[in-house]
């Protein structure tokens, strides 16, 4: 074995039995030092570290809270304003087709009233052209009979009572048009 | 059980490593009485154990000495506060939105409480109320751990007194939260679980009572240990140099490397056994608060 290492382990000496020499006193020094620590350690840096911590935590959460609440109101919001969108749109939507069917209906009915019109006028037209003709008709017969009456008298030349003479030419005539009407 | 729980997660990790170490430790021992040292083990282990008393005191038949880890662990405890105090000034400068540094400040301060602190404390004010408490474990833990990592210094978590006085205190935030939220006989009586029949109650109660210093005990060794074993590897690792001086150029490079990648695995296990002690802390404190959870 070296000398050297002879020399170190002399000079340290003892072993683990030294240690007991300490016993109790150094766990009472241990007391003494670790329970001031802590004083010092507790009193001038965790309460104010801790204290730190604990406000930097509350703000952030705080903030965070605020955040979720405006978030939310702000989809409240966005709700709000779609749902009104679309309920204008439907309504607009609603509007224009009310116009497309109010359109139709009253051009149905400007058509269907322009077709009663022209067939009223038709139909007066008609009346008038069948009076007219009628009454045409008329004049013709009682021209008819004038003449017929003059001619006759001429060619008889003998003067009848001109009532006898209207009422026979009156009859015959009848007949006539009765006949015609009735073919 | 306790240590049922708790053995998921550091000895598991470290037994294997530990065994190593002692292993070695006991073979670099026999060489060591080989050429006319005292116990072998001791020798070895001397340089990982070494105690240094700076002034020597003593009150009521107390030992209070002031040693070299008792001077380690006030370092350790005057640094952190500077760093925090300040680092919660500069945060008090900034105003809301961290900046630098802050931010891992702030991120280890709500992995913790996400991560553990709300879990295993029910309420929000309990949780808020052990926070300080917590926070200040896991931190002085890291900052003894690390510094310890610097050659020439000591590392007050590889004696058992500091790491038993970390846990009692663990135990003392157990009894008078337990006590102050259901009473103090209501936390004794609820120590022993329900639809137990009444003649197995006495034999339970005492079961719970050394479980109870069993979870202290094990956060005390836990801390202790993981602490010893790094350093200890370290030592053998280098230690072999000399052993081998006459296989000199072959053992000084894996040696070398060998204790850089313990050294970093040990800035990792600094702050892994900071965070596991505080871990389980939690895990007591809270169950002592809300039995039967």
């Amino acid at each position: 074995m070296d000398l050297f290492v002879q020399q170190i382990v002399m000079a340290e000496g003892g072993g683990l039995s030294v240690l007991l020499e300490d016993t109790p006193g150094l766990i009472i020094w241990t007391w003494v030092v670790f329970g001031g620590l802590i004083f010092v350690l507790g009193k001038f840096a965790w309460k104010p570290l801790l204290t730190a911590l604990d406000k930097r935590e509350t703000s952030i959460r705080e903030s965070v809270e605020t955040a979720e609440r405006l978030q939310g109101e702000a989809e409240v919001k966005m709700r709000e304003y779609e749902e009104h969108l679309s309920q204008a749109k439907s309504e607009a939507h609603a509007i224009v087709e009310e116009g497309r069917r109010d359109a139709v209906v009253l051009r149905q009915e400007i058509e269907s009233k322009a077709q009663d019109e022209a067939q009223t006028m038709i139909d007066r037209g008609r009346r008038e052209i069948d009076l007219a003709r009628d009454k045409a008709l008329e004049q013709i017969r009682t021209e008819a009979v004038d003449i017929s009456i003059k001619v006759a008298e001429k060619v008889l030349k003998k003067n009848l009572s001109s009532e006898d003479n209207q009422k026979l030419a009156k009859d015959a005539l009848s007949s006539l048009g009765k006949g015609k009407s009735d073919a | 059980m306790p240590r049922g729980r708790t053995s998921l997660t550091g000895p598991t990790r470290w037994l294997p490593s530990t065994l190593l170490a002692l292993v070695l430790a006991l073979f670099f021992g026999q060489a060591a009485m080989a050429s006319g040292g005292g116990n072998p083990l001791d020798d070895v282990m001397g340089h990982v154990f070494h105690r240094t008393v700076y002034v020597p005191l003593e009150i009521f038949g107390v030992n209070l000495s002031i040693t070299n880890h008792l001077v380690w662990m006030i370092l350790s405890a005057i640094l952190l506060s500077l760093i925090m105090v300040l680092a919660a000034k500069a945060a008090a400068r900034q105003g809301t939105v961290p900046r630098g540094l802050r931010n891992l400040l702030e991120l280890i301060i709500v992995f913790f409480q996400e991560n553990f602190i709300l879990k295993y404390f029910h309420k929000k004010e309990d949780a808020d109320r052990y926070t300080p408490y917590l926070l200040s474990s896991f931190f002085f833990i890291a900052t003894m751990n690390i510094l310890g990592m610097i050659p020439g210094s000591s590392t007050p978590t590889s004696h058992f007194c500091v790491t038993a006085g970390l846990a009692t205190m663990t135990l003392f935030m157990m009894l008078t939260g337990g006590m102050r939220e259901q009473g103090i006989g209501g936390f004794w009586v609820n120590l022993i679980p329900h639809g137990v029949p009444t003649l197995l109650k006495p034999l339970l109660f005492v079961i719970e009572v050394i479980g109870l210093f069993a979870k202290i005990f094990a956060l005390t060794v836990r801390l202790f240990a993981n602490m010893t074993a790094g350093h200890t590897i370290l030592f053998v690792l280098v230690a072999f140099i000399i052993a081998f001086k006459q296989l000199f150029y072959v053992v000084i490079p894996a040696s070398v490397a060998g204790a850089v990648a313990i050294s970093c695995l040990e800035v990792f296990v600094a702050f892994l056994q900071a965070y596991i002690f505080t871990f389980l802390s939690a895990v007591f404190i809270g169950a002592a608060l809300h039995p039967e959870h």
